[in-house]
């Protein structure tokens, strides 16, 4: 496979990017009615839907604490070659749905709801890197909107080394190249980190520079994540002044 | 399973015998629809549709395929429905995959009877080359009326699909195929032919069109029909007792209907994304 630059004599990545920038970020809260939480996240081409339902009552053995379940999908045209890869059953899907299912679990004061189940569901409408941050961010947001406490928020950003240079938040055509890469989530108040996942070797010093980009990078997101909050619950604060008015008048 | 209660059921059937429904729609009026095309970059051609709470993503990529020696056909489609886990609670386990085969049996039939792509154009080499679609369909969202809601983003997607320009050269009796890949050089693909579904249920002794989840768990019974640009019926289904009287009534609306939903579809893939 013939190697292409990655970083342009300029310094800047093959989408434009610089090496310690994230890609635009857009957030949409609560677009499905019918589910509990729900979000629509697009990080520059990735896109992901999240959902989220519960706690909502479990069939089975009772629990002291609640209990969560995922599921991860990645959607056929997905990416630009068609992989039957959707399949809920594929091992990658498993391995992440797992790997967020244990992220959350940590986050979510689970004791709060005994005898019930929290539902995730992820669904990849357009994969170009960085999926497992994307969904981490999505289902973060969802359960916001879902309204289910949490100790903190989570938010998750990618950081790769590559061509002597630490960058974040990679697309496809980074992820690609077998360079060393870790995505982490952290906890956006505390900054403890809640899951990391590295691929492919590093030696210490480049595993530090990854952990601190990466940690920048997920402040970085964090930004833009709690704005898009903060204005979904003005919104809605808003439309309950305009409720209790109507209420008032009848 | 949505459930619906008692005092639910009978407030339902009670409103559709005033000729009203729950949502004040009349019995033949479909929920509103709001359309987006080319929403997949990654796709050949694309739509996302919006009906009522229903909402479907569909996802059409063409490549060229071998064919079978006696196949005259000129295009093989496939189609895969995926019910997405968030959609409903009835998605959990096999019960998602039978509802992906019921509704990938009834595109699959609808479209092969309309024969949507006598289109000269599309000639590869016959028994040789073929093009293939892959229809991928993802549903996002249930609120009652899945077919529906489907088949119209399926034809919608279909109608914005590319097809890039192939010069076919032969050389002793092999043929080499040579894809353009100039994008603009593509042309679109012609679906006037292409169905929609329409479906009705029977609530009490009333049909009502365009279900909404509520009505569908209140179902006595049920009819979809495709039909095409022409009034031609190209698939029936119909669970439940049916008289003949009825499905005659039945299908005369369903083509008047039919007629002003494929115009309506037409025109907003016409003036980009609509509602």
């Amino acid at each position: 496979m013939p190697r292409e630059e990655l970083i342009s004599p300029d310094g800047l990545r093959t989408d434009g990017r610089r090496p310690l920038e994230v890609r635009k970020i857009t957030c949409r809260m609560g677009i499905l009615p019918r589910a509990d939480g729900s979000c629509h996240l697009e990080m520059g081409n990735t896109i992901v839907l999240a959902t989220v339902y519960g706690p909502r009552e479990l069939s089975l053995r009772p629990s002291s604490s609640g209990i969560i379940r995922c599921e991860y999908s990645m959607a056929t045209f997905a990416s630009t070659d068609r992989r039957r890869r959707g399949k809920k059953s594929d091992r990658n899907s498993v391995e992440i749905a797992s790997s967020i299912k244990k992220t959350f679990e940590s986050v979510l004061l689970t004791d709060l709801f005994p005898n019930s189940r929290v539902d995730i569901f992820i669904q990849v409408l357009q994969a170009d890197g960085g999926e497992r941050s994307a969904a981490i961010n999505a289902v973060s947001i969802a359960m916001v909107n879902a309204g289910i406490p949490m100790k903190d928020l989570i938010v998750s950003c990618s950081a790769g080394y590559m061509e002597n240079t630490t960058v974040m938040d990679l697309n496809n055509i980074e992820t690609i190249v077998r360079e060393p890469q870790l995505t982490i989530a952290i906890y956006a108040h505390s900054e403890k980190v809640a899951m990391a996942h590295l691929e492919s070797k590093a030696s210490f010093e480049i595993f530090e520079n990854l952990m601190a980009v990466a940690k920048n990078g997920c402040m970085q997101v964090f930004d833009v994540l709690h704005s898009s909050i903060e204005k979904y619950s003005l919104r809605l604060v808003a439309s309950r002044d305009s409720i209790s008015t109507m209420g008032s008048r009848a | 399973m949505f459930a619906v209660s008692k005092a639910e059921r009978s407030y339902l059937l009670e409103t559709v015998e005033t000729g009203t429904r729950l949502d004040g729609r009349s019995l033949y009026e479909y929920r509103p629809i709001s359309l987006q095309v080319g929403v997949l970059p990654s796709a050949s051609g694309s739509s996302r549709l919006r009906l009522g709470e229903t909402e479907v993503l569909v996802g059409v990529k063409v490549e060229v395929g071998e064919t079978a020696e006696s196949s005259t056909e000129n295009v093989h489609i496939y189609f895969t429905v995926e019910c997405s886990g968030s959609a409903s609670a009835d998605f959990l386990g096999r019960e998602a995959e039978n509802w992906s085969s019921e509704l990938q049996k009834a595109l699959e039939s609808a479209y092969s009877a309309a024969s949507v792509f006598d289109d000269e154009r599309l000639k590869l080499v016959p028994g040789k080359f073929c093009w293939v679609f892959k229809v991928d369909i993802l549903v996002l969202d249930t609120g009652g009326n899945m077919l529906d809601a489907i088949g119209m983003a399926t034809r919608t997607a279909l109608s914005t699909t590319l097809i890039p320009r192939v010069n076919i050269q032969q050389s002793e009796g092999t043929f080499e195929l040579e894809i353009d890949d100039n994008p603009s050089a593509c042309d679109n693909l012609k679906v006037e032919g292409a169905p929609i579904f329409l479906t009705f249920s029977l609530i009490g002794s009333h049909f009502v069109l365009d279900p909404s989840v509520q009505e569908e768990t209140c179902s006595r019974g049920r009819l979809s029909v495709a039909v095409d640009a022409n009034g031609d019926i190209c698939y029936v289904c119909s669970f439940g007792l049916l008289d003949a009287v009825e499905l005659a009534r039945l299908l005369t609306i369903m083509k008047k209907t039919g007629k002003v939903l494929l115009d309506r579809l037409d025109e907003c893939v016409r003036n980009g994304n609509s509602s």
